[in-house]
């Protein structure tokens, strides 16, 4: 019950923001335009020039990319590391971004809510900086968790191999590597969900011990593991739901014309804008359900 | 009745040992008992080798080549070359390889097993034991044969390139003492190298393969006869005429499928065995029809296919080092199960190692010295087969929306390949194994399309099949290949086969400049007398200087054909001879430029840039944008996951 209490108050929550939906978005768009510049400058500098537009706006040709790549692929390289650098940066930046959301969320539940919400700017920087370090330590902290992922990983290695006998079950082997797959998916979003309520608990208690916030995390996670496991694959889905169907939408346009590729990035964007609020929903669903066990814990205490 | 055929069978025996019915000249006759050894997995062999002096001179060495010493140590001249990976596959030093001559006697004559000696014709490294020298005690005269009698051991590596074991899995080649060619007066035995395949003359085979009867066995040739030992063994009989090499594997996983395949025009009438190991069950049916595709086609453009059987052997995931290896009516192929149907790998495979029966099976080139004659040639054969069978398009991969051809990957691992060597290059003399196999495949299977487009798809089949109509079951060298394409063609092609096979240069042109300027009125001082737009010739219509510039940016030349095309849609074509390095066409017209193409019509596939083929005058943004919003929005997606 608390879980999907958690989920509707959760949804709400998280719909009440559009305006750090539209920050949250401006800075995702804000660190991806530098690659639409970089990228259409080289386009328009090494293929433009050499290419049947029209015919190429209708049909794939992949000559042209292989060509293109043979010949333009050192550009294209610095291009990735750039890219390389921009998610790296982004990376550092996203721990800015947790603390502004549980910053404001928890703010707007505070008294004098209301008010703090047309502050909002000023209330979401203010998290973000505040807690900027400590989510960072926590970052660091996680290395004992993709340590145990890792581990995880080199048992299941040998086991794999039994089953395979040794890579030569072909079948069983594209089967172990979906499980292994699903495995691993299931484990790094288990880290993830370990991370957001030690953020949260962080917050919540502006709590300065991090370490205790993260180890209390783990104990959180554990002892309500399927509860907090089914909350957040519900706003997993939810999100992804969201997000299919307006990818569907953005895949129904033939993107033959100029016109239509702009109309097709236009409802990219409105995607992105469905991640944010995922993003968004993750904090406000999980600090919600955290809120109440928390309450339900001192009732009992 | 019963004397009556045992007479035919020794007329037939006589005509064959001598050649009469012969398709090639038997200078080898060997007859070879090989018993597999699955606990110390080797190869215990008996080998009588009946050897013919084609040559004028007398013969007073032999030489043979002992392939399986490569894998000896690491210090044989394979290992040394490849550091002990080929292909992607690794040694593994438990298990290393080599043959041992237990016994060789001339028959009748003396054992010369003392005297066995280890030469390095190639690179002089004394730990190289892949060739040997016996100095006879009396030269074989010119057109006499000799009959030797050689006892051996070879042990088995676990493959990881074409020959080895892996469990029980046994691909046996390159396994018995192979005597080398002796040609122009000399032997040509080369070492085993990294980059190298093999050479060997024709003649008869007829080997006794005694194993543990539940592995199911696949040969070379013909299976004449088979009977069981009673002791859980088993000894099979193969024989073939007209081979010049005998491979054999065994493995109790094979499932073994036959079926029989004709085709009336030309008449072809074989058996083909499919040994396919049974976690590949699922691919028989792309194995079968893949097969069948190539029998057609080199059959429909070469000649018909001449044995009686072919056999396709299908390595486990964990032996594919023995995949994708040709051998005389036997061949391996390469396929995983869980590859999607449109991922035509085992088709692409299946067709290559087949047609390799033709170029190296049949036309038996030098694959050591000239290593193009049979891997560009049927490289691409199976390219225009592949093009022929899944679409041109899509005819490597056509899947998920990807379509890709063999010959778009083809030149595109040219293009990627620095310009390090020429195609006409030993094997073992080039840079690198990389450059070995793009200037001997790819390169050579391209430059081959290419003369094709200059010489008419017609001609160039008429190529084809005149050189291997006239070298079948021969030894043709690279000079005999471009005789037979000037003598069909009636052109001189010396400046083509210069240039693309000797040269590690590339070919590359470009349309340079475009500019559309306006003819202005004359203004200015004219006989003294001033005239300005007021009072100068006046102009109703605009018309505008068009000046193209196409340039050549690769060493190589070739003839170039260039579309010109006008705002309005006129076109114009140029011929070039692509010799200088640039070439200007002016034009006057009241249209401005719309666009300039070189080689309008794909011929010229060796240009290793198809992009700066293409200019036009004004270039639109659209594709730009696309591409850099469609790259933007994945990157969008990429950060989110970040923050999600």
């Amino acid at each position: 019950m608390k879980v999907l209490t958690s989920y509707t108050k959760g949804i709400k929550e998280a719909t009440k923001w559009p305006k750090m939906i539209v920050l949250l978005w401006a800075i995702n768009f804000m660190f991806a335009s530098v690659l639409y510049f970089l990228m259409s400058e080289l386009f328009n500098s090494s293929v433009a020039p050499h290419i049947d537009v029209d015919q190429l706006m209708k049909k794939l040709d992949f000559s042209v990319i292989l060509d293109f790549i043979l010949n333009h692929g050192g550009a294209l390289s610095t291009i990735i590391s750039i890219g390389s650098i921009l998610i790296i940066m982004y990376f550092i930046a996203s721990h800015l971004i947790y603390g502004g959301i549980i910053h404001t969320l928890k703010s707007s539940r505070e008294p004098g809510g209301e008010e703090k919400k047309s502050r909002f700017m000023t209330v979401f920087w203010e998290g973000a900086g505040k807690f900027f370090f400590r989510f960072l330590v926590l970052s660091i902290l996680s290395l004992l968790l993709w340590i145990g992922f890792l581990f995880i990983n080199i048992i299941l290695t040998p086991i794999g191999g039994l089953l395979t006998n040794n890579g030569e079950n072909e079948q069983m082997l594209v089967y172990v590597f979906i499980g292994r797959m699903i495995i691993a998916v299931f484990l790094i979003l288990l880290i993830k969900m370990i991370l957001d309520y030690a953020r949260i608990k962080t917050v919540s208690e502006d709590n300065r011990n991090v370490l205790q916030s993260f180890i209390q995390a783990i104990g959180f996670v554990l002892s309500r593991f399927g509860k907090t496991l089914a909350l957040f694959y519900l706003i997993l889905l939810t999100g992804a739901i969201l997000f299919f169907i307006l990818f569907f939408l953005k895949s129904l346009i033939s993107t033959t014309t100029l016109a239509a590729v702009i109309g097709a990035f236009i409802i990219g964007q409105f995607i992105i804008m469905i991640r944010t609020w995922t993003t968004i929903f993750f904090q406000s669903g999980q600090m919600q359900f955290y809120s109440a066990s928390m309450r339900t814990h001192a009732n009992k205490e | 009745m019963v004397k009556k055929s045992g007479l035919i069978i020794l007329v037939l025996f006589f005509l064959s040992s001598y050649g009469y019915a012969a398709l090639s000249k038997h200078i080898v006759d060997y007859r070879i008992k090989a018993k597999l050894l699955t606990e110390e997995k080797a190869v215990e062999g008996q080998e009588t080798l009946t050897w013919l002096n084609d040559s004028s001179i007398p013969v007073s060495e032999l030489q043979f080549h002992l392939y399986l010493n490569a894998f000896k140590n690491n210090r044989s001249t394979f290992m040394r070359e490849s550091g002990g990976t080929h292909r992607g596959f690794e040694l593994d030093e438990d298990e290393w390889g080599f043959i041992d001559i237990k016994s060789f006697k001339i028959k009748y004559g003396p054992d010369l097993t003392s005297t066995i000696e280890y030469i390095q014709p190639d690179d002089g490294n004394e730990e190289d034991r892949t060739v040997m020298r016996i100095v006879l005690p009396e030269p074989v005269p010119p057109d006499q044969r000799i009959i030797l009698d050689i006892e051996f051991f070879a042990k088995l590596p676990r493959v990881f390139a074409r020959s080895g074991f892996y469990d029980d899995f046994y691909m046996i080649a390159q396994w018995f003492p192979k005597i080398g060619v002796f040609q122009d007066g000399q032997w040509n035995c080369h070492q085993y190298h990294a980059n190298s395949e093999f050479f060997a003359d024709f003649g008869i085979f007829e080997v006794e393969i005694t194993v543990p009867e539940e592995y199911i066995v696949g040969s070379t040739g013909k299976r004449i006869k088979e009977s069981s030992g009673g002791d859980g063994i088993k000894t099979y009989t193969y024989y073939q005429e007209d081979v010049h090499d005998f491979a054999w594997t065994a493995c109790p996983d094979f499932v073994e499928f036959k079926e029989k395949y004709t085709l009336d025009d030309p008449r072809v009438n074989t058996e083909i065995i499919l040994l396919v190991h049974r976690s590949h069950l699922n691919l028989k049916e792309r194995y079968l029809s893949s097969l069948k595709n190539g029998l057609e086609f080199y059959s429909r453009n070469y000649g018909a296919y001449p044995y009686e059987t072919i056999t396709l052997v299908d390595p486990p995931i964990k032996a594919s080092g023995a995949g994708g290896m040709e051998y005389p009516t036997l061949f391996t192929t390469m396929g995983f199960s869980f590859l999607p149907e449109g991922i035509y790998l085992p088709e692409m495979v299946t067709i290559h190692e087949f047609g390799h029966g033709y170029w190296y099976g049949i036309v038996a080139s030098n694959e050591f010295e000239e290593p193009w004659l049979d891997e560009g040639i049927n490289s691409y054969s199976e390219a225009k087969a592949m093009a022929k069978y899944y679409g041109e398009e899509g005819s490597m991969i056509n899947w998920a929306g990807i379509k890709l051809s063999d010959i778009l990957l083809q030149r595109f691992q040219v293009a990627a390949v620095s310009k390090l060597d020429p195609i006409l290059k030993k094997s073992w003399e080039f840079y690198s194994g990389g450059s070995y196999g793009v200037n001997s495949y790819q390169k050579a299977s391209i430059t081959l399309l290419t003369l094709e487009n200059y010489l008419g798809e017609e001609v160039m089949a008429e190529v084809t099949r005149t050189y291997y109509d006239r070298w079948k079951f021969k030894h043709p060298k690279t000079q005999d290949f471009f005789d037979v394409a000037e003598e069909v063609s009636g052109e001189d092609l010396g400046w083509f086969f210069s240039q693309f096979f000797k040269s590690p240069d590339t070919l590359d042109y470009a349309v340079g400049t475009l500019s559309s300027r306006e003819i202005k009125p004359p203004i200015g001082i004219f006989n003294g007398e001033l005239k300005t737009e007021e009072n100068g010739d006046s102009r109703d219509n605009k018309v505008y200087e068009n000046e193209v510039t196409i340039v050549r940016k690769g060493e190589l030349y070739f003839p170039q054909e260039i579309l010109i095309t006008f705002e309005d849609g006129q076109e114009i074509r140029e011929t070039w001879d692509g010799k200088n390095r640039w070439v200007r066409y002016t034009y006057t017209k009241p249209q401005k430029l719309k666009s300039v193409q070189i080689d309008p019509d794909n011929r010229i596939i060796l240009d290793i840039d198809h992009l700066n083929n293409y200019k036009v005058y004004k270039p639109k943004k659209d594709f730009s944008i696309k591409t850099a919003l469609g790259c933007m929005f994945n990157f969008q997606n990429l950060l989110s996951l970040f923050s999600f």
